[in-house]
């Protein structure tokens, strides 16, 4: 019964690797801490939206109108709640409920349950934006609803909608005004030869300006196109906060991607010879795993003559050195161990 | 799509020598810093395959190129094209001070204004464009070098930016899984051998790897091996770590 010579250097290794290997573990963990609460961080101090109604600009006009104009229909806020839920939620894990707005209210029970769920939700939600729409929607339709059904929020909320009310008011008057400015800019230069549609000046400052923001509206739609989800969300500041969100995911992405890789090798040179046939064939073909399987087989015995080698074994076994220096994925992150077979 | 996949190639490429320029500086480094070295490869290579045209991958070298530590290794990745991007960085900074004078220009005049119509009652489109200003003022934060930039070339900067890290992370992911199988690949021809080689003696030392996580491969373990991980004191929760 031989046993290979240095076994016991190589449990006395083993026992410091354990300790390295755990003081590793500990620091991976801290570092998943530490980008979770990153993560939490970053999302915490995004820009509030402060007004509710500009929520309800993301509906087209005449919904909005609509709103506005009929307080005795009590069908428009379920729909609008729906559709706004529809047009946020649809790629948004969170916000996807199966939402079946019937167009007579069930009952008063049914509604303030519901209202009651998106105050919650808008609570656990991240971001500002989406929490405006339901505490809004949650809002109308309390108010419309003329309840005096418990519900805490209940007092504070039909100021809110007041306020809000006028607010829109206020904004349909101002845009009014905005347009028939345009429009007499347009008629009083009388050499200028562009046609300008109601609500669009003609001089040379407004055109470069016009010029500007559609070239601005272009890269916007080519980042719409890009970034997934987004074609369906109308307005710049939604359209911006996905690419943001996109965007940081992606680098997030990154740093664990870097973390795990640096977890499976305990060398940063690891053997790439094969690999990257492999991988340049798979950027290519995408026929990924099959090709990187057969292309390892080759180098293990190799690997086990090398080591045979490298430390004089005279007698055929097979000892192959993990770590220490190491020229393929074998690596020696977590723990070594090592045992007897006897017979 | 030819365009990613030369780009994606050049990356790996430049990526794999940033990896071996590191790996060959200091010999036993921590997982600490192993992941930043991984993580300032892969950057410098993104940038480097971009072959700096773009304004954001001079911006990521100059932030890399900032910590002392980092500088060097830098140096060493982009060889003769750091001198050349030295160069061009000071043009840039001429033109960053343009940018930053017009910048401020125009914020005077907002600011005298908004004093002079501090009446008027607040409009929503004037609300709206203030959550523009602020998620560009995000953005700005995100894209590397976005602070100096109008928001026309920001918008341009970001459609490049998002391009190419979806190519790293991808080229990325697909080096942690081919290393994660040829691991796998590994420890089964490991035990594959002890089964087949019962009349030698031998005594071999192997490891639980740490790409081990998700649960089909732990599942493949044999009976031996998974004494072996009891053994070594690796919980299960541990493991998971790594998923």
């Amino acid at each position: 019964m031989e046993r290979i010579p240095g076994s016991g250097v190589r449990s006395g290794n083993c026992r410091d690797n354990k300790q390295e290997i755990s003081v590793e573990i500990f620091q991976i963990g801290e570092e998943i801490r530490r980008l979770m609460t990153e993560n939490l961080l970053q999302e915490a101090p995004r820009p509030e939206t402060g007004s509710s109604f500009t929520a309800l600009l993301g509906l087209p006009e005449n919904q909005a109108m609509e709103l506005l104009n009929s307080p005795e229909s009590y069908d428009s806020p379920a729909i609008l709640t729906a559709d706004i839920w529809r047009e946020r939620g649809k790629d948004q894990k969170t916000l996807s409920y199966p939402f079946n707005c019937s167009p007579t209210f069930p009952s008063n029970a049914a509604l303030v349950e519901r209202a009651a769920r998106f105050s919650i939700f808008a609570a656990a939600q991240n971001s500002p934006q989406t929490s405006s729409v339901p505490s809004n929607s949650s809002e109308n339709s309390l108010k419309l609803k003329n309840e005096t059904t418990d519900s805490e929020s209940n007092p504070t909320i039909l100021n809110k909608n007041q306020i809000s009310l006028k607010r829109k008011e206020r904004q349909k008057k101002g845009l009014a005004k905005k347009s028939k400015n345009m429009g007499d800019e347009s008629s009083k230069l009388p050499y200028v030869h562009v046609r300008a549609r109601r609500g669009h000046a003609t001089d040379s400052h407004s055109l470069a300006e016009r010029a500007r923001r559609e070239k601005i509206n272009a890269r916007m739609k080519l980042l719409q196109e890009l970034v997934p989800g987004c074609s369906k969300i109308s307005g710049t500041a939604l359209v911006l906060d996905e690419i943001i969100n996109h965007v940081q995911s992606l680098q997030r992405e990154v740093e664990f991607l870097s973390m795990r890789l640096a977890a499976v090798n305990s060398r940063i040179d690891f053997n790439l010879d094969s690999l990257l046939a492999a991988e340049s064939g798979s950027l290519t073909d995408g026929n990924f795993p099959g090709m990187v399987m057969p292309s390892m087989w080759p180098d293990v015995p190799v690997n086990g003559t090398r080591r045979q080698q490298h430390h004089n074994q005279h007698q055929q076994l097979w000892h192959v050195d993990v770590g220490r220096d190491n020229h393929n994925f074998i690596s020696q992150p977590n723990s070594l161990f090592s045992y007897d077979s006897t017979n | 799509m030819s365009a990613p996949s030369t780009f994606k190639k050049e990356f790996l490429k430049k990526w794999v020598l940033g990896l071996q320029i590191c790996g060959s500086s200091t010999k036993n480094m921590s997982f600490l810093e192993r992941k930043k070295a991984i993580k300032l490869s892969a950057d410098v290579a993104m940038a480097y395959a971009k072959d700096f045209k773009t304004c954001w991958s001079r911006a990521l070298i100059a932030n890399a190129s900032k910590q002392d530590d980092n500088k060097i290794l830098v140096r060493n990745i982009l060889g003769s094209e750091f001198e050349r991007l030295k160069k061009s960085s000071i043009g840039s900074k001429m033109c960053n001070k343009r940018v930053r004078s017009k910048k401020i220009l125009k914020r005077s005049c907002t600011i005298l204004r908004i004093r002079s119509t501090a009446t008027r009652r607040v409009l929503a489109s004037s609300i709206a464009k203030r959550l523009v200003k602020e998620r560009t003022l995000v953005l700005k934060g995100l894209v590397p070098g976005g602070e100096s930039m109008d928001e026309f070339s920001l918008l341009k900067e970001t459609l490049d930016y998002i391009h190419s890290l979806r190519a790293q992370v991808d080229v990325m992911q697909r080096l942690a899984y081919a290393s994660q199988l040829s691991n796998l690949q590994l420890m089964n021809t490991f035990a594959n051998m002890k089964n087949d080689m019962r009349t030698m003696k031998f005594t071999f030392v192997t490891c639980v790897v740490g790409s081990f996580p998700t649960r089909i491969q732990a599942r493949k373990l044999d009976q031996h091996t998974r004494g072996y991980v009891e053994r070594s004191n690796l919980s299960g929760n541990e493991l998971i770590i790594f998923e």
